[in-house]
């Protein structure tokens, strides 16, 4: 059991009936997240991604398929046994949703209240818990008092009260700005270090995605279209909606004869790679668009090359990136 | 301008009239409160939803507040003698006054707990809160400056209920307005009883005021 998916879902389906139809937020799902690792869903603002998040704690009741938690249905659980289980998910929300007549401090105390936990216990590990997010001299403040970062801040301390062994995050950041998200995802990529909290995070960006996460799967219309190591979906993106978060809209207006995607890792990054290419090869390249990216901490790079029209130089070109192992493919259908 | 016992009667219209009002207003909260949490757990959207209970609920709260207060006075007054003995004074008046006040204040209470949000009650759920625990520590609490709110407002709509059961037994400054100043045309008492109301109105509204502003700790 220790070794297999924390979470694994199979079959999820989500149908919202109205008078006269049906809508499937979400349709056959199937996902293994596992132990320790921090599991991005990303998606389109309606795709059904928050529903999914919102499905794994049972916030919202799926209409069919399962969702096991640490090898037990969740799906099928009695209301109090449910109850228990919620207490090993934590959960954040793009509002916080901080109870606002109450202290930071009284706001982390609160799921312990709900456990019934004695007070001054919970109080010593409220302290602790806004100590390590970084807010022990806000403890007394009142949310209307903190700015949006602290409130998340104090909202992953409540989330993380009673220990639990997930955390999930529904568009934690994306209230946020750029620097608080940035600081925002080092505290949750911390946790998931230090404490070995298994994070699913559920976003509309994908630097979100690149910055933390170890795995991603891709939802569009409520399918699970793409999954796998972010890396690999980087790479090597199967499927439109995967191509689309790795390149930007804009690629869509260039000509579409004859490009390519040349990817550089943290050690080709140090070589004149299109350079070299260039004078070994005898013709010249247009770069259409560039990029780095920090997947996991690592810098990687991609360009956007058109190669030459004749055949011929292309070929040469292909051979010199397989002969020095550098990674360039064509793409079809931008 | 006035004699020792108007002055007295005057006071004890005064004392009659907080009575009856704070004790109505007391009791009105312990069923309306009730039936308010009820409508809010029990609606569509709600943490508990149940379709049976909140129309029904619905139904009740309305037909009781489309009566008009002295005919509702009047009609429960079998009711009023079985609970209290009497028809007349002020205990028998508190009777109608919760019977017609309860279900206003359960819309009090009902729209003051729709304002807390929807996110913080989810965020209680997924910590693995129970019914009892959302409704104790996280809608009422949250909701608390509204709630006080609410209750100045239900407290001068029941002094004004008060006042208009002087007309059929009731005490109190109605009482005096009515007897002294409709019906012996003392316009000098219906004038000072009159100021009196306003006076206490006015000090409700205040204390209202003052309450919700120190118990919020939204505003900064």
């Amino acid at each position: 059991m220790a070794d297999g998916p924390i979470i694994s879902i199979e079959g999820l389906e989500k149908r919202f009936s109205g008078k006269n139809s049906e809508v499937f937020a979400l349709r056959g799902i199937d996902l293994a997240i596992g132990r320790g690792d921090i599991f991005g869903i990303i998606g389109k603002s309606g795709a059904g991604k928050s529903t999914l998040v919102r499905c794994i704690n049972m916030l919202e009741r799926p209409t069919g398929g399962s969702v096991f938690f640490e090898g037990r249905n969740l799906c099928r659980l009695p209301e109090a046994a449910l109850r228990e289980a919620r207490r090993s998910m934590g959960m954040i929300f793009q509002q916080f949703n901080l109870l606002m007549q109450r202290t930071a401090l009284q706001n982390v105390c609160f799921p312990l209240e709900l456990t019934g936990a004695p007070k001054e216990e919970s109080r010593k590990r409220a302290e602790e818990l806004l100590e390590m997010v970084g807010l022990a001299n806000r403890m007394d403040a009142y949310p209307s008092q903190l700015s949006g970062g602290q409130k998340q801040r104090v909202a992953i301390a409540r989330a993380l009260a009673t220990r639990p062994r997930v955390l999930l995050c529904d568009e934690a950041t994306s209230a946020l700005d750029p620097a608080t998200t940035d600081s925002i995802l080092a505290l949750i990529k911390d946790i998931n270090a230090q404490l070995g909290i298994t994070a699913v995070v559920i976003t509309h960006e994908m630097s979100v995605i690149e910055k933390i996460c170890s795995h991603v799967a891709i939802i569009s219309k409520g399918v699970i279209v793409e999954q796998g190591l972010v890396e690999d979906v980087f790479f090597h993106p199967q499927t439109e909606a995967a191509r689309r978060l790795v390149l930007p809209d804009a690629l869509r207006k260039l000509p579409q004869a004859h490009l390519y995607r040349l990817i550089f890792n943290g050690r080709s990054s140090f070589e004149p790679v299109i350079a070299n290419m260039v004078l070994e090869c005898g013709c010249p390249v247009n770069i259409m668009y560039a990029d780095t990216r920090d997947i996991n901490g690592v810098a990687f790079g991609q360009m956007v090359l058109q190669l030459p029209e004749r055949e011929e130089s292309r070929a040469r070109i292909m051979a010199y990136a397989k002969a020095h192992s550098i990674m360039l493919e064509e793409m079809k259908h931008v | 301008m006035f004699d020792q016992q108007t002055i007295e009667m005057l006071l004890v219209g005064v004392w009659d009239t907080l009575y009856m009002t704070v004790a109505a207003t007391f009791f009105s909260y312990v069923f309306g409160m009730v039936m308010g949490v009820t409508l809010v757990v029990c609606r569509k959207d709600g943490i508990r939803p149940n379709a049976f209970v909140y129309s029904v609920l619905d139904v009740v709260v309305n037909l009781t507040r489309s009566f008009p207060f002295l005919i509702l006075m009047i009609a429960v007054i079998p009711f009023t003698r079985f609970l209290v003995g009497t028809t007349i004074g002020n205990n028998a008046t508190v009777v109608p006054l919760v019977l017609a006040a309860a279900p206003f204040v359960a819309r009090l209470v009902e729209s003051s707990l729709l304002e807390v949000d929807n996110g913080v009650v989810e965020a209680a759920q997924s910590m693995g809160g129970s019914i009892w625990q959302i409704i104790v520590k996280v809608l009422l609490p949250e909701a608390r400056p509204s709630l006080i709110n609410g209750s100045a407002v239900s407290a001068i709509t029941i002094l004004g209920y008060s006042a208009m059961s002087g007309a059929v037994g009731g005490g109190g400054l109605g009482k005096l307005a009515i007897m002294y100043g409709y019906n012996r045309y003392q316009t000098d008492i219906m004038i000072i009883t009159v100021v009196l109301l306003i006076i206490i109105v006015q000090a409700f509204q205040s204390f209202g005021n003052w309450a919700t502003r120190r118990s919020d700790k939204r505003g900064s």
